[in-house]
């Protein structure tokens, strides 16, 4: 938990801390021959530096075709140079002309390094963040920050409720809470999904936050909150939130199935990959003895199903991915969380670069948009 | 061609031009000249549907509570062949106009703050045609019945009226046993008058000089009844009510609220004459979480409380105004007034690192070099 001490001090270090932004109609964006190769672009005459990608992004912005746009990486080439100005042109004469578009700036890079149209940015500045973290905690006194993440494009507040949440068909000891994740990312504030699983055995931790992983709660109100109105959205309902704990409401339901669910071979070998990845072993003889005791002590079903593969006529190694997706374990989703969550709460053998990481791996694959054996029980019907 | 007309409305038009000159008198019911019609016209299987739909067409053009004339309308802004005394127009400094003696309702409840941003605490102005929307089941009778009781109570001088289309006195019983302080709102039951002029009864109340906070519910059922029991055409009965409530509002200064209902898609379902000709546009709903809520989409008396939600709910019948709901929302809106600063702030720093100067100061700097240049010139020479 982040203690208030611990929240001022990184609310000073980040608050600020936000890319730079300017409103501007393209029409005020002046690109010359020597744009591409010296990295500039002329507003209001003064030559402003721009990343490598910007041109990429202007592009796409006034709809340049990709193939044209992936030649914007030979910078000389005047064919790119002469669409892309007369695609500007274009754009500023139709209707959308008079639209309004975002540079994002970075003070560390000293270059403009995007721009997006003024409506699609809902990014909030950290210092926003900060306060509505702290109108939550003021006016919920349950909720407590639990982590702040913080990575090169943005940061996440994570607030979890105190209430211990356990479910049917779970053990005494299987508490989880629930709470929200305050995000900014490059271009976007999102409200997201938090649960923590609390338990003496097992720990495990889900942030709602990859969209290819899709969401925990794909019903759920709160992962529609994007944005200055979904901030204000969250002060208003979070008293309501508070009375179950914040629990998403389809999460018991994810669970049930999770139990229910065998996971696929492609599921359970790339939680194994993923673990042995991180056996840290320069010896290389030893390396392989410590893969094989991972692979026999803690990962039996996936040896099994790769015996059965051979006793079939198949070899495993020469399966395609989507191959993999259709093969039975005999391992349930909920059972491989759990081996990756148990890496993450305890100390084992294996000397392991991050074991807390596995708490979030097993919390991705809880959260993952639909596991590759979910409607299997109906191949048989 | 003509069309033909058949054999039993000939019957029908017959016993109007022998009994009523070829009109349909205004004071009869239609029900009435059924019962004459029968009387008078021997080996009739005329049905009152028939008779109805004849009624109907005869009285098409009629204007309510005015002599019908002539069977087409006028063409807007044209007077030959007419009699028409056109008045020439009448124009007066807005600082010379007659304005009423404006006063000002309080219910002393949280409502007040979004009827008008004129004081501090709001309230609902004399002189105002408010029109009320809302699904249904969100409560729109029982706010405003609440509403007109408060008002009474806050200001006894207030002289009140609730004008019932839809209500039988029955129905308003179980609405008075749960919310007896409705208990001394007068009351005009439409219904009681259904088989008469129930239409020149509605004039009355409205322009009476005894009411000047009046509740008509609802628009459009007044509407429908004129239609379908008078006869009336819908679209010049709603002309004719809507310029109704926008005399009693805008010439005798009553603060007249209408109940409107709403399509099953939550569309507004009155005409575009309405909505523009109406001082404040209030609309009740339920949020995404089945919170019931009132906002104003427009108001003339309160601009900067527009689409500002005040939360409500019904406790055993009556209103509860939900006040820490309203001020969480007021700390959403510093919140995000904050985050309107920060993002000015992050301009300004843009313009400082990658235009140097901001703004105004750069165009400064542009005229200071044109400035100097011409001073140059003047030095060599």
């Amino acid at each position: 938990m982040v203690n208030n001490t611990e929240f001022q001090a990184i609310r000073q270090e980040l608050s600020g801390k936000d890319p730079l932004i300017k409103r501007i109609k393209l029409k005020q964006l002046e690109i010359t021959d020597e744009s591409l190769k010296k990295g500039i672009v002329l507003i209001k005459g003064y030559e402003v530096p721009v990343s490598a990608g910007f041109f990429h992004r202007l592009g796409n912005v006034v709809g340049i075709n990709i193939s044209l746009l992936k030649k914007m990486s030979k910078k000389n080439d005047d064919e790119v140079l002469q669409k892309l100005l007369s695609a500007i042109k274009k754009y500023s004469e139709t209707i959308d002309g008079d639209k309004e578009f975002l540079l994002v700036g970075s003070s560390v890079e000293h270059k403009v390094v995007n721009i997006v149209r003024a409506d699609k940015y809902s990014r909030l500045t950290n210092d926003t963040l900060f306060k509505t973290a702290e109108v939550l905690l003021n006016e919920i006194p349950e909720l407590s920050i639990d982590t702040i993440d913080k990575s090169e494009l943005g940061m996440s507040i994570n607030i979890v409720h105190a209430q211990d949440k356990g479910f049917e068909r779970l053990g005494p000891d299987e508490i989880f809470r629930f709470g929200i994740s305050l995000v900014n990312t490059a271009n976007l504030s999102q409200v997201k999904d938090f649960l923590y699983r609390m338990s003496c055995a097992n720990g495990m931790l889900s942030k709602d936050s990859s969209p290819d992983r899709g969401r925990l709660l794909s019903d759920s109100p709160r992962t529609k909150l994007v944005g200055p109105n979904g901030f204000a959205n969250i002060i208003q309902n979070s008293h309501s939130w508070s009375q179950n704990g914040f629990v998403p409401p389809s999460f018991e339901d994810r669970l049930h199935r999770a139990m229910d669910t065998q996971a696929s071979y492609a599921e359970l070998s790339h939680a194994y990959e993923t673990v042995k990845s991180q056996i840290q072993e320069e010896d290389p003889d030893r390396r392989l003895l410590l893969e094989q005791a991972l692979r026999n002590q803690m990962f039996p079903h996936l040896r099994e199903t790769e015996q059965r593969l051979i006793n079939k006529g198949y070899d495993p190694m020469k399966l395609l991915p989507a191959e993999q997706q259709f093969i039975r374990t005999g391992h349930t989703v909920w059972d491989t969380i759990n081996d990756l969550t148990w890496l993450g709460s305890h100390k084992s053998t294996f000397n392991l670069t991050d074991a807390n990481y596995f708490k979030v791996e097993g919390g991705n694959l809880f959260a993952k948009k639909k596991w590759d054996l979910a409607h299997a029980a109906l191949a048989s019907v | 061609m003509a069309k033909q007309i058949g054999k039993k409305e000939r019957m029908v038009r017959q016993f109007f031009t022998e009994h009523h000159a070829g009109e349909v008198p205004i004071d009869e019911t239609v029900q009435n000249l059924y019962k004459q019609f029968m009387l008078n016209t021997e080996n009739s299987d005329v049905s009152y549907g028939l008779f109805n739909g004849v009624v109907k067409k005869l009285r098409a053009g009629f204007v309510p509570g005015a002599q019908r004339t002539s069977t087409s309308s006028p063409e807007p802004g044209n007077a030959e062949n007419s009699s028409v005394n056109v008045e020439p127009p009448e124009i007066i400094k807005i600082g010379n106009m007659p304005f009423p003696n404006f006063k000002l309702f309080k219910t002393n409840s949280l409502i007040d703050k979004i009827l008008s941003d004129h004081t501090v605490d709001g309230g609902l102005y004399s002189g105002t045609a408010n029109i009320l929307v809302g699904e249904s089941g969100v409560g729109k009778s029982t706010v405003t019945l609440q509403m007109l009781a408060k008002i009474k109570e806050v200001n006894s001088e207030a002289k009140i009226l609730n004008i019932s289309s839809e209500m039988t006195r029955n129905d308003l019983f179980f609405f008075y046993s749960k919310m007896p302080i409705i208990g001394n709102v007068p009351t005009l039951l439409l219904m009681d008058h259904i088989q008469g002029r129930f239409d020149l009864t509605l004039k009355n109340a409205l322009l009476s000089d005894e009411y000047d906070v009046i509740l008509i519910d609802s628009y459009q059922d007044i509407v429908v009844k004129m239609a379908d029991v008078l006869g009336f055409k819908t679209t010049r009965a709603s002309t004719w009510l809507t310029n109704l409530i926008i005399e009693a509002a805008d010439k005798l200064g009553k603060a007249v609220i209408a109940i409107q209902h709403l399509t099953k898609g939550g569309q507004y379902v009155g005409s575009t004459y309405l909505k523009h000709a109406t001082t404040a546009m209030m609309e009740m709903r339920f949020d995404d979480s089945g919170r019931r809520y009132i906002e104003f989409s427009k108001n003339r008396r309160g601009g900067s409380q527009i689409n500002k939600r005040v939360y409500y709910s019904l406790v055993e019948g009556e209103v509860v105004w939900d006040e820490e709901s309203w001020n969480r929302d007021r700390e959403a809106d510093i919140l995000a007034n904050g985050e309107q600063e920060s993002r000015s702030e992050l301009e300004n720093r843009f313009n400082e690192l990658f235009l140097r100067v901001n703004e105004h100061s750069a165009e400064d700097v542009i005229e200071d070099v044109e400035d100097a240049e011409v001073e140059t010139i003047t030095i060599t020479n």
